[in-house]
């Protein structure tokens, strides 16, 4: 693979670890994650009186010589999740100047590892548009892992991304619920991309939201007249362009903005249970990895 | 303020260009980010700052235009004229040297000059400016300053005059230190112009405006210099007379009084015929004159007519018998060394005193006499005289109420030392003089402590109109002094200091400073009328502004009154009454506008790299 972040040794540090999910998750059968729905496990839950029905052959014989009374054990059922990663494939992902494109392919990459070892199903999508590519299917395994990330380096990152329509318009969210949805984007978008975030958790599935920004943008180090060109703009004299006289005030003036957008985020995660990671794509992806994710708890 | 250099002014061309590149859109530079979602959404964050930001700007371009004004008047170097009064002013010099007072109709050059500027300082502040006249005496005065009220000036000038018909001014002028003077104010002042009142033609006056005073037909002839000197032990009398701008014959006349000291009198005349500017030598010789006591030397002219100036017509020299000293040396042992430089004394001051010296085996031979100094060696008298000096040496005791007592004898080898600077010590060391013997003195404040050894006193003196006292304390004979160089130096300065000269010459010019050295008291000089000019108790100096002449006199601690006569004449050079010289001394030149201007083109530096160093600190404001 030629994304610079991955690498057999940096997989290999990921072998140890899990994802923490929800236990209220649904999920499938023959998965390793613990979820608060009884079945034949053997990690012990809670007991429960005899029903008509219920195996006798889980009957506690031992709680029927103490309470004259039928109990049978229940225990924590283990669920196969399906771990639905969504990749902002935009232009402003894939901006010269930054990297945020192969940094945010890598997080997926990661997580996707993380899923697949835990007998997890994957999807990686990527938005385009108003749409998104699954070009893998579902990944069940580390092979079937492995061929599918090496297609992500012919990744291409252009025009715009409306990742509200093209979550909401993704035929499997309906098997949202079973699982955990990831949404990995700049978020530096007019369009309304918390729609996306509503929808993923009125249809029961834990989100994740996780914004890769480039280093150039949470402190952007140019001055004087610039004519700012933006990379999602459709010609030079698109409204999304404009020209500025930079001066340290602006610079002010633009930190104060970058600080309300991830209060903002974070502030709407907070109030829709979603988990949210902000990283620079300057950050080691492996502190990226082992701290931020460890900070949003699904690590 | 004025541009040297008019052609800078195309600098400000430049102006247009600024201009132009501030009309023309600037140029941005082209950026690509990923996203201008962020900068959109701080632009409502930054909208408050605009005002800000506007003013910055405003004040960029207006550091930027400053700039280039700036610039160009470096460029232009302009200059700002000095900050000086816009009144004009006259700075008038009145030289009032003795030669000024030369006359003609019965008007004195100076009385002129008064005149004159007085029509000068009516005019001048007529017009509107001030007068400033400066006096110039041998130490020159200020006398009107800045003034524009034409009566004050009027009154002053007035009032000059009429001090000088009172008492003309007869001295030199330090025409040097006026310049000096009239250069200060015109630095004040760049409209002074400054004019000169004087008698003197100067070939090259400078700026300065020179008013002659002088008239054609002015003339004068003077003695130049008159003075007696011995000749085969009779006096001959010498005078170097000038004429100036006329050609008459002149009788010379002498008359010499109480000659070889008789009431008679010695009369002796010459005539001679000098031309315009010559000067001529005469001599009176076999006057069998040996001693006298007044001569006068008058020049008068042939045909009876007087000339401009009267000062130098006349000179007086006093001779007079020269003053007595006795000196009496009493010594048991008397000692060689002493008779020796009491001699050596009397011939030092041959021309000065008539000095006796008495040397008595015991003191009846001279009971009665008096005597201006007493040495008494060894041996001193149970009561010393009071009515000259004594100089004790290595006296067997000193009688009480003197002021001084002498302790026990100490023996050994003692080696002296100055203590201070007294006239006694003059060129004397007393660490070449050693002893074998001496006694100390113990001496109130009144004396002199001069030489000491250890903590002992060996030579103390006092002198005062009372008392004139002087104790050595070790034997001659017992001591290397008198082998050195410094024995007759050491008598010879305690001589002066005992008996110094009331006046140091006969003759003193007007204006000169004359130092009278009172060894008595009561001193004063007195006119040839007799009305006191100064009376002192002690010495001083005094200056005089007439000719004539005076009398000096003083009463000594014998009660004698010593009277000395002396004469004060014009300066021989102010005796050419029509002299000319090539330039005025410490002629300057004149400030004129021009001159008085200050290059500003400093400040503007200053100012320019202040604006650069605004300018740059506000732009980069914007980018920090």
């Amino acid at each position: 693979m030629k994304n610079k972040y991955l690498s057999s040794e940096f997989f290999s540090l990921l072998e140890a670890q899990e994802l923490s999910l929800k236990k209220s998750l649904i999920g499938n059968f023959g998965g390793k994650h613990l979820t608060d729905k009884h079945g034949q496990n053997v990690e012990f839950a809670d007991f429960r009186e005899y029903q008509l029905g219920d195996d006798i052959r889980r009957i506690d014989w031992n709680a029927y010589s103490r309470f004259e009374k039928y109990f049978i054990k229940l225990f924590n059922d283990e669920r196969q999740m399906h771990i639905k990663v969504f990749v902002d494939c935009s232009a402003s992902m894939g901006a010269d100047d930054c990297n945020k494109g192969d940094y945010a392919l890598a997080l997926a990459a990661s997580l996707g590892f993380l899923a697949v070892n835990n007998l997890d199903k994957l999807s990686i999508n990527l938005i385009k548009e108003n749409a998104t590519t699954n070009t893998h299917g579902v990944i069940i395994s580390k092979n079937a892992f492995f061929r599918g990330i090496s297609d992500l380096d012919s990744v291409i990152f252009e025009g715009d991304a409306h990742i509200s329509e093209a979550i909401t318009k993704n035929s499997s969210m309906d098997s949202a619920k079973n699982g955990l949805c990831i949404i990995i984007s700049d978020f530096m978008t007019y369009n309304d991309w918390k729609k996306a975030v509503d929808y993923l958790i009125y249809s029961g599935g834990q989100v994740l939201i996780i914004q890769v920004l480039s280093e150039a943008e949470v402190t952007p180090s140019y001055f004087g007249k610039t004519n700012l060109i933006d990379s999602e703009s459709l010609g030079l004299f698109d409204d999304k362009n404009f020209k500025l006289k930079i001066s340290s005030r602006n610079h002010k003036s633009y930190e104060k903005a970058y600080c309300a957008m991830i209060d903002d985020i974070k502030s709407f995660c907070v109030s829709r249970g979603a988990g949210f990671v902000t990283i620079t794509t300057n950050t080691p992806i492996e502190k990226a990895i082992f701290s931020e994710y460890m900070k949003a708890g699904i690590l | 303020m004025k541009l040297t250099n008019i052609y800078g002014l195309f600098t400000l061309a430049s102006l247009i260009i600024l201009l132009i590149l501030y009309i023309i859109k600037p140029v941005y530079n082209k950026k690509n980010v990923s996203s201008t979602y962020l900068w959109k959404q701080s632009m409502q964050y930054h909208k408050k700052d605009i005002s800000i930001s506007r003013l910055r700007n405003i004040f960029i371009i207006l550091c930027q235009v400053l700039i280039l004004t700036m610039s160009t008047l470096v460029i232009t170097m302009p200059i700002v004229y000095a900050a000086s009064s816009d009144v004009g002013e006259s700075i008038i010099i009145l030289d009032s040297s003795a030669s000024m007072q030369a006359e003609q109709g019965g008007v004195t050059r100076y009385s002129r000059a008064i005149s004159q500027i007085a029509a000068r300082a009516e005019k001048t502040i007529n017009d509107g400016s001030i007068i400033t006249l400066i006096v110039a005496s041998a130490e020159p005065t200020i006398l009107i300053e800045k003034n524009n009220s034409y009566i004050d000036v009027s009154s002053k000038l007035k009032g000059l005059d009429e001090a000088s018909t009172k008492q003309p001014a007869l001295g030199v002028s330090d025409i040097e230190e006026s310049m000096k003077l009239a250069y200060d104010l015109n630095a004040e002042n760049s409209h002074s112009t400054v004019t000169l009142y004087t008698s003197s033609e100067y070939a090259n006056s400078g700026d300065v405006q020179v008013v002659n005073m002088s008239l054609e037909d002015e003339w004068n002839v003077g003695i130049l210099d008159f003075n007696s000197a011995l000749y085969e032990n009779y006096y001959q009398f010498q005078a170097n007379i000038a004429m100036y701008n006329n050609t008459k014959a002149v009788a010379a006349t002498l008359k010499v009084e109480n000659i070889n000291g008789t009431d008679t009198d010695y009369d002796d005349s010459k005539n001679l015929n000098l031309e315009s500017g010559e000067q001529e030598v005469i001599l009176f010789k076999n006057t069998g004159v040996y001693s006298y006591r007044k001569a006068t030397l008058t020049i008068t002219m042939a045909d009876g007519s007087n000339d401009s100036y009267s000062y130098d017509n006349i000179i007086e020299l006093h001779n007079g018998e020269l003053e007595k000293i006795d000196i009496l040396y009493m010594s048991p042992r008397p000692n060689v060394f002493m008779s020796t430089v009491l001699h050596i004394i009397k011939d030092t001051y041959k021309g000065v005193f008539d000095i006796n010296i008495t040397q008595p085996l015991d003191g009846e031979g001279i009971a009665g006499q008096s005597f201006d100094l007493y040495i008494y060696e060894h041996s001193v008298p149970t009561k010393i005289a009071d009515d000259g000096a004594v100089l004790l040496i290595n006296p067997d005791r000193i009688p009480d109420g003197l002021g001084v007592k002498l302790g026990i004898s100490k023996y050994g080898n003692f080696e002296f030392s100055n203590n201070g600077n007294h006239p006694i010590l003059n060129q004397i060391n007393a660490s070449n003089m050693q002893a074998a013997e001496y006694r100390p003195i113990e001496s109130d404040d009144s004396y002199d402590k001069l030489i000491y050894t250890g903590d002992n006193d060996v030579f103390v003196v006092k002198s005062t109109p009372t008392l004139k006292l002087g104790v050595l304390s070790f034997d001659l004979n017992k001591s290397n002094l008198p082998l050195l160089l410094d024995f007759p130096i050491m008598m010879s300065n305690t001589f002066d200091y005992f008996f110094p000269q009331l006046i140091t010459d006969n003759i003193f010019e007007v204006g000169g400073s004359v130092s009278v050295n009172a060894r008595g008291s009561d001193v004063k000089i007195t006119n040839s009328d007799g009305s006191i000019i100064h009376s002192s108790e002690s010495n001083f100096q005094h200056r005089f502004s007439g000719v004539g002449s005076h009398t000096v006199s003083q009463v000594l601690i014998n009660g004698k009154v010593q009277k000395m006569q002396f004469f004060i004449r014009v300066a021989e050079s102010e005796s050419n009454i029509s002299k000319t010289s090539d330039s005025i001394p410490g002629a300057f030149k004149l400030k004129d506008r021009e001159s008085t201007a200050t290059d500003i083109l400093l400040y503007i530096s200053i100012a320019l790299y202040v604006a650069v160093l605004i300018e740059r600190l506000l732009y980069a404001s914007e980018k920090i």
